[in-house]
């Protein structure tokens, strides 16, 4: 018992020092840096390379660690910030996702996919306090915290450029107007975040190994200790992180005997995320930085009959995929499953302005019914999938309720943690994926040949497109690109804006579910391994990348992210394409930004200005007083 | 701001405005007018039945309309789509079914119902343009057309000259005059106090969250309280 | 002193000034006067770095500082008092003056501010926004003595007051300007603001309509422009 009470107060101390880093940054610059993790990952990785590789002193590597690496990651993204801090909420989030697909991905290129043991650095001694056995180590790593923490507070409550950095939240405007440059106060914000996230990837590497995706996760669950302290206050915050670690580490010990519930103390940090973020008063949870943003989505302005051609070019294209892709072609059925995913994913976020991270799992939902309809009930092939599919639309409402209660940032963490949560709790049990971890997925009888099933998984994907295509030229389509612009006119106007969240978050999760049941009996059988919880990022930045139009983006998101790694027979470059996606998904937001800030002439340009200023040299101004001019 | 002893009322067939300086409490009683706050004590009627507790949403489906002083648009959509918003909205309520699908022979009357705002408002030019490409004061007449879509009998129109030129703020007025005649009621809360003297039949005048005075436009405009609160000589400060 | 020059601005597509010229003379008093919405706050804005002019050019002491930014012209002499309050509300008023003190002079600043507002002086450690709005306001002048810029734009800085602290405002500005330092005042109290002006600048949507000294505009003349009537 006292054993796990002091393990979960060292990795609670790790998890309180991301924490601090994230809310530091947070509310000083308004942008939820879901890569945050992805640096305290990076940090790992130079630590190791300088140590573990090239024999650096470990106390000098870790220097150059959190110092070097942490300022120099610390001005890259006060840089990015900068740039996109216009952008709408969904766009940020898919900008620091891009972070994370581009830092994940260059751990893998460099270092491989397997993990690699981490050295233990500090020093291993330890020794008895009422009979727990405590090492040098751990004692290292929590007054390291609990010194940081003091440190970051004093800093923050004393110095002029904490004070000033306090200022920036209330009113950066206000803050220039005094006198003191606001971007010079976020910068520092960024190194001390920076620095913070690398110290905690460092001090965590140690006990998981060096693994990309793990670091980035474990980092992530400094999220709920970030909403214990309501993503605002520091010193509840990194109380919030201790908390995270010792219920973890209790639950650990209260379900040791028992090796159905071992899933349960790994997702404590997201069940917490989910549920605090239900269940906190709305009023305390305002998102920072958030302006009422306007979409930039011009309606696309093509020629009715060219379109008309193309929609038939690609329809006779897709009919012809069997006859062109030989042996491929479940990778195009595949493909094509996904669609419907992307559908769903669109109506979502580009139709309605809505926000998901957890798209995957309503996939995964879909699938595993499908499965257990079929096979366990045995039920008709069509039947089973609608039916698999609907079962998806419940889970779709619950998520609504974050959707009607929050500010789309906390919405989209709310999602993110169900993500986590499905993923870790639900698809390890028995009744998700069955007891050996994967269910048969048949093909519908008659049709179980590759060329069949795809003709059948097409004939859907047309249909879904078409329902997408009615509902968009519907009552409801108006009303969602209402929601996505205002809500407000929606309820002014006497239409129940919460109606239509629960109604758009049904629809997305049936099509999601649907998707499921197809991509399943591709392979014939279905497992937790299709349906990672980190795919909802990695196609929310995909969606993001795949241009105008909504069946387009679909079939072109799902192409880019199914088909072409199916033709990249070099495994390098099949590990350069998350890089490549998430480079891609921060170029997208950026350029978005730059293109929207163009047409304002920040402070007209300097030739123009300098024009008007020799003019006005040559014929001076009126006298500015007497008479009326 | 607070808002205290406030009482106004805005009959049909007629443009009732509401004014004052700034910080004067005309915002607090539009949110209650609108279903934004709810008023600490006192009534609000709306076609003879009390809403004084109804939300905003169901205040619109009683016949409560309204436009934004921050407008509020699908700046990527076209005007069209704008315009019927307000009548899909309140058409669709909050039942599920009817936010999916619209009834039978509801499209021709949507289309019907945003053909006369787009005629009433003069925006049947640019119609099939997207918003966000149209100068503010088409805008403004977009919102507008919006809630006169809406079929809605009562209307409250909050600052709606705000970023308009004297051309623009002039016919915004001619249509106004045109809707109440039509049998509306219209409360146009306003800081342009130019529209409000030539479109209003009766004006409130709010100082400090008090009434301070109510009458015909000529009334206020020779109004000694009125302008001593415009200029705030020591008369406002006494009143 | 300050100066500027053939100014238009605006947000997005809206155009709030057109072509707007003005002068801030040193050691004097300017008000700005127009109804709501005129472009009086927008002006001042532009005056002091947050909005940037699509056309023309502002000069301070004659050299052209357009497209400076707000902490720049701080430095320049500018003291910008935005409409609302113009504090930190979740810091301390400790805190506030603070940030005052550009040079770092934490006494100095206190000391300043305290001599200028007693009031200040006993709520060092209140939390900025639980304080009274005159007491908010206060705070936000408090600035503009702290710091001894040369041109002070001051935003309604009266609006919604009760009267006596609109007096003691008004003594304030008095002292200001005593000590030399040039006020360019946006106020509704229109009559009183005309008793202490040296010129005046009236705005109608975005133009300036009116130049002159306070006593060639009655303030009926002002009331008629807010009706919409003009000035003649």
């Amino acid at each position: 018992m006292l054993t796990f009470l002091v393990i979960g107060l060292v990795t609670g101390s790790i998890y309180s020092i991301a924490a601090l880093g994230l809310v530091v940054t947070y509310r000083t610059s308004g942008i939820f840096n879901f890569g945050h993790g992805a640096v305290a990952a990076a940090a790992a990785y130079v630590f190791y390379e300088l140590h573990a590789v090239r024999g650096v002193p470990w106390p000098i590597a870790a220097a150059l660690t959190v110092f070097g690496f942490g300022v120099l990651a610390g001005l890259l993204m006060e840089r990015l910030a900068r740039v996109i801090s216009g952008a709408s909420t969904a766009d940020k989030i898919v900008a620091t996702l891009g972070i994370v697909l581009v830092v994940q991905g260059l751990a893998i290129l460099v270092y491989g996919p397997q993990s690699r043991g981490f050295p233990q650095f500090l020093p291993t001694g330890s020794f008895s306090l009422a009979s727990v056995r405590i090492g040098a180590d751990q004692v290292i790593v929590v007054l390291i915290a609990l010194a940081t923490t003091i440190a970051l507070f004093q800093y923050v409550s004393r110095s002029t450029t904490g004070r000033a950095m306090r200022a920036v939240v209330d009113d950066p405007a206000l803050l220039g107007l005094t006198g003191v440059d606001p971007v010079r106060v976020r910068r520092t914000a960024w190194i001390i975040g920076c620095c913070f996230a690398s110290l905690s990837g460092l001090l965590i590497a140690p006990t998981i190994g060096l693994e990309a995706g793990l670091l980035t996760l474990l980092v992530v669950q400094a999220f709920a200790a970030a909403a214990i302290g309501l993503f605002r206050h520091l010193p509840a915050t990194y109380l919030g992180g201790l908390v995270v670690g010792v219920a973890q580490a209790l639950t650990v010990n209260a379900v040791s005997g028992s090796p159905s519930l071992s899933a349960i103390p790994s997702s404590i940090p997201f069940l917490l995320l989910f549920v605090l973020l239900l269940v906190i008063p709305r009023g305390r949870l305002t998102e920072a930085g958030r302006l009422e943003r306007r979409s930039t989505a011009q309606r696309s302005s093509v020629d009715p009959r060219l379109r008309l051609a193309g929609l038939a070019f690609g329809g006779a294209l897709l009919l012809a995929v069997p006859a062109l892709v030989g042996a491929r072609l479940p990778v195009y059925t595949a493909a094509m499953a996904g669609v419907v995913l992307f559908l769903s994913l669109g109506l979502l976020v580009r139709t309605s302005g809505q926000l998901s991270l957890c798209q995957v799992g309503f996939q995964a939902i879909g699938a595993a019914a499908f499965a257990h309809l079929a096979t366990g009930a045995g039920l008709p092939w069509a039947l089973a999938v609608l039916l698999g599919a609907l079962v998806t639309v419940p889970v779709g409402a619950v998520i609504a309720i974050p959707a009607i209660r929050l500010a789309p940032l906390y919405l989209a963490l709310a999602t993110f943690g169900f993500a986590i949560l499905l993923a870790q709790v639900v698809y390890t049990s028995s009744f998700m994926f069955g007891a050996g971890g994967s269910l048969e997925a048949p093909r519908p009888a008659g049709f179980a040949s590759d060329t069949a099933y795809y003709y059948v998984v097409l004939a859907v994907v047309f249909a879904s497109g078409l329902t997408v295509v009615a509902v968009q030229r519907a009552r409801l389509g108006r009303l969602l690109r209402g929601l996505a612009e205002s809500p407000t006119v929606l309820v002014a106007s006497g239409a129940n804006a919460n109606v239509t969240r629960v109604l758009v978050f049904c629809l997305s999760a049936f099509l999601a579910g649907l998707s499921g049941a197809l991509l399943a009996p591709v392979n014939g059988f279905v497992g937790a391994v299709s349906f990672p919880f980190f795919n909802s990022l990695l196609v929310l930045a995909v969606l993001a990348i795949a241009g105008p139009g909504l069946l387009r983006s679909a079939l072109v998101a799902s192409a880019a992210l199914t088909v072409v790694p199916a033709y990249l027979d070099n495994a390098r470059f099949l590990e350069v394409l998350p890089v490549l996606f998430g480079a891609s998904a921060i170029a997208a937001v950026v350029a978005g930004r730059v293109a929207g800030t163009a047409a304002a002439p920040a402070g007209a340009s300097r030739r123009r200005r300098e024009r008007v200023s020799r003019l006005a040299a040559r014929h001076p101004a009126p006298a500015a007083v007497g008479g009326p001019s | 701001m607070a808002v205290d002893g406030m009482s106004l009322e805005a009959p049909t067939r007629s443009i009732t405005g509401l004014i004052g300086p700034n910080g004067a409490g005309k915002s607090t009683t539009f949110n209650v007018c609108s279903g934004f706050l709810t008023p600490a004590s006192g009534r609000v009627e709306l076609l003879g039945d009390e809403v004084t507790h109804l939300s905003p949403q169901a205040r619109a489906q009683r016949g409560l309309g309204r436009t934004f002083q921050r407008m509020q648009l699908c700046e990527g959509e076209t005007v069209r789509e704008n315009v019927s918003l307000g009548w899909e909205s309140r058409a669709s309520g909050s039942s599920p079914l009817r936010q999916l699908l619209a009834r039978k022979g509801e499209r021709t009357a949507c289309r019907e119902a945003a053909d006369r705002a787009l005629d009433l408002c003069g925006l049947h030019p640019v119609s099939s343009r997207t918003v966000g490409d149209l100068s503010t004061g088409q805008r403004r007449l977009v919102e507008l057309a919006r809630a006169i879509a809406g079929g809605w009998d009562v209307l409250l129109l909050d600052e709606p000259s705000s970023g308009l030129d004297k051309k623009e703020t002039f016919r915004f007025g001619e249509i106004l005059r045109d809707l109440a005649a039509d049998g509306r009621a219209l409360l146009l809360v306003e800081h342009d106090m130019a529209l409000v003297m030539s479109v209003c039949d009766y004006v409130y005048v709010l100082d400090f969250g008090k009434p301070l005075f109510e009458g015909t436009p000529a009334d206020v405009a020779s109004s000694d309280v009125v302008r001593a609160a415009y200029l705030g000589s020591e008369a406002a400060e006494v009143a | 002193m300050l100066e500027l020059r053939g100014v238009h601005a605006g947000y997005d597509r809206t155009s709030a000034l057109v072509d707007v010229t003005l002068v801030v003379p040193p050691s004097s008093v300017v008000a700005l006067l127009g109804a709501n919405g005129a472009g009086k706050t927008t002006t001042l804005r532009v005056a002091s770095g947050l909005l940037q002019p699509q056309r023309g050019i502002m000069l301070m002491d004659g050299v052209d500082v357009t497209g400076s930014p707000p902490h720049r012209m701080v430095e320049l002499g500018v003291c910008h008092v935005p409409e609302g309050r113009g504090i930190f509300p979740t810091l301390t008023v400790e805190d506030n003056l603070a940030l005052y003190a550009l040079d770092g002079r934490r006494a100095d600043a206190l000391e300043r501010a305290t001599a200028a507002f007693p009031k200040l002086g006993q709520r060092l450690s209140q939390v900025a926004g639980t304080m009274s709005g005159g007491e908010q306001q206060m705070l936000a002048l408090a600035r503009s003595y702290v710091q001894s810029p040369r041109v002070i734009l001051l935003d309604e800085v009266s609006m919604g007051l009760a009267p006596s602290v609109v007096d003691e405002i008004f003594h304030f500005l008095d002292l200001l300007a005593a000590q030399g330092a040039s006020l360019l005042l946006v106020e509704q109290y229109v009559t009183r603001v005309l008793e202490v002006a040296d010129y005046v600048y009236v705005l109608n949507r975005g133009e300036i309509v009116f130049v002159g000294e306070p006593a060639e505009l009655s303030s009926d003349a002002v009331f008629a422009q807010y009706l919409g009537e003009g000035v003649h």
